[in-house]
């Protein structure tokens, strides 16, 4: 007997990617962006790590039009992002730096201006925000601190209700206070499941704190691009003594550091073998940046 | 674009702009080349762009949702605007300068007459016609553009006063405040005003093509 079975699928439930990077493309003459991909989900906050110089900025600035891409697509809440350039921008949010434009001009006076580009801009909710942030505005922009300033960022983007936002590195030149608390912000604005986060950092720990996704990029190049416990999970800090760096280890190994009595380096958890005599000890973020970009500079 | 153009009004166009453009009324002065005020006049199209470099305006926009030719027209309008300002603040200066000051004529140069104000207009032509599509070759960088650009007004009005000195018809038809001539110049300034719409035309879609191709 031959049963048929149909399945009705909601096409409104459908929980589409907020952003989709594909095979993005940006070339210097001395630097080359090779083929970007990744996707965000709504609702996640992915962390964006590499070392200075190795393509965070450009990769954004592509994303956004703000560089002339080379060659990809990037698709936001499921649209093409040079076809609706306008019409997306509605829906972003973006800091590459925290706000120091118009140093010597009034909050105010700045945000009246800005507020006028966005449809669905929210005063109360911008009012509201500013008090929690306590931000005055009849301050001058010069007059914030950076914490202060990267907060008026998030102020201006959630306030015209945008669902996805991007920073560059928010919490650089931010205090430990300042920046821990821009962590717990950002954890909240996407407890909804309606908004995401994509933001750059060399800062690892930041992430330990607040990512749920890690994109990891080494001179222009996406070298892991997963959930931040699988790429912790999936990696092992080895130690040995010189006697132990045989041809055979050296290839598995990520990368390493040779010390006076022996190495330390990275290696994938799959490439371990029972044979291996080696210290081993859990990764964390850093290390696992730290070793991926010396593999990349060899 | 409208949106865009209040932006510019309130924080790129400062009060030194006005200032400036001002000095257009130094058509008034005896015995003065009515060029002079006119030169002031371009400083600026320089502030303009200093102070939006100053402030990182560029930065400011590309958050907004607005796309890369929106900023190209607005800078066109800018500089239109200024330039239009000027030229209008002028013509009652020049009115009081040709009727009470020097009813003669001006014997230094051309009369601030109809003729003048269409010259002015096709040396502005090809003063945006520099700046403009080179400024956007980098969307930041504006002094070697003035000072080319200002080189090219200068030439220009050397051209002009010395083809109105060497020809006779030019001479007689056009550095006068003589009314008989009045459809002549008013010929002038139809040329001007078309020759300043065209280049504006040509300097935005030679700018938006450079500009396509900045990485901010």
């Amino acid at each position: 007997m031959y049963i048929q079975y149909t399945q009705y699928i909601d096409f409104t439930e459908v929980n589409f990617a907020m952003l989709v990077v594909k095979n993005l493309k940006k070339v210097y003459e001395n630097f080359t962006l090779k083929d970007i991909s990744f996707e965000l989900e709504k609702g996640y906050i992915l962390g964006f790590i590499g070392a200075n110089g190795a393509g965070k900025t450009t990769t954004l600035k592509s994303m956004l039009n703000i560089t002339h891409k080379d060659g990809g697509e990037v698709t936001i809440l499921g649209e093409d992002f040079t076809k609706n350039e306008l019409k997306l921008k509605q829906k972003i949010g973006f800091m590459l730096g925290p706000v120091d434009y118009y140093p010597k001009s009034r909050i105010s006076k700045i945000v009246g201006v800005y507020k006028d580009f966005f449809t669905e801009w929210d005063e109360n909710k911008y009012r509201d925000l500013l008090k929690r942030f306590d931000i005055d505005d009849s301050k001058k922009i010069s007059e914030l601190s950076t914490g202060m300033k990267v907060k008026l960022g998030i102020a201006l983007a959630l306030s015209h209700n945008a669902k996805l936002l991007i920073f560059d590195e928010p919490t650089s030149g931010v205090d430990p206070i300042a920046r821990d608390e821009l962590l717990d912000i950002f954890q909240e604005i996407v407890e909804d499941g309606e908004h995401s986060i994509l933001f750059s950092t060399h800062i690892t720990s930041d992430l330990d704190k607040c990512a749920d996704y890690i994109l990891l990029i080494c001179d222009g190049q996406i070298v892991q691009n997963d959930t931040k416990d699988n790429i912790i999970d999936s990696h092992i800090l080895v130690e040995g003594k010189t006697a132990d760096l045989t041809d055979d280890v050296i290839a598995r190994l990520i990368s390493f550091k040779t010390h006076s009595f022996g190495f330390k380096g990275l290696m994938k958890k799959a490439d371990m073998r029972e044979s291996d005599n080696f210290m081993t000890e859990k990764p964390n973020l850093e290390d696992i940046m730290i070793f991926y970009n010396k593999r990349m500079k060899k | 674009m409208i949106k865009l153009l209040k932006k510019e009004m309130k924080l790129v166009l400062m009060p030194l702009v006005y200032i400036f453009t001002a000095l257009s009324a130094l058509v008034v002065i005896p015995n003065y080349p009515a060029w002079v005020g006119l030169f002031y006049c371009l400083i600026p199209t320089q502030i303009i762009l200093s102070t939006a470099n100053a402030n990182k305006d560029m930065e400011f926009t590309s958050m907004l949702p607005v796309t890369r030719d929106d900023i190209v027209l607005v800078r066109h309008i800018d500089f239109a605007y200024i330039e239009i300002l000027q030229l209008v603040f002028a013509i009652p200066f020049a009115v009081i300068a040709n009727v009470y000051i020097s009813p003669n004529g001006n014997p230094v140069g051309i009369d601030p007459n109809i003729a003048f104000f269409g010259l002015s207009l096709v040396c502005y032509g090809v003063y945006n016609l520099i700046f403009l599509p080179w400024h956007f070759k980098t969307g930041y960088k504006a002094v070697p553009q003035m000072l080319v650009g200002m080189f090219a007004f200068t030439v220009l009005v050397g051209i002009f006063e010395t083809l109105i000195n060497v020809i006779p018809v030019l001479k007689n038809t056009l550095d006068t405040l003589d009314p008989a001539f009045t459809g002549v110049q008013l010929a002038v300034l139809g040329i001007g005003v078309v020759f300043y719409i065209l280049s504006l035309i040509l300097s935005y879609k030679k700018s938006v093509q450079n500009f396509r191709r900045v990485n901010l």
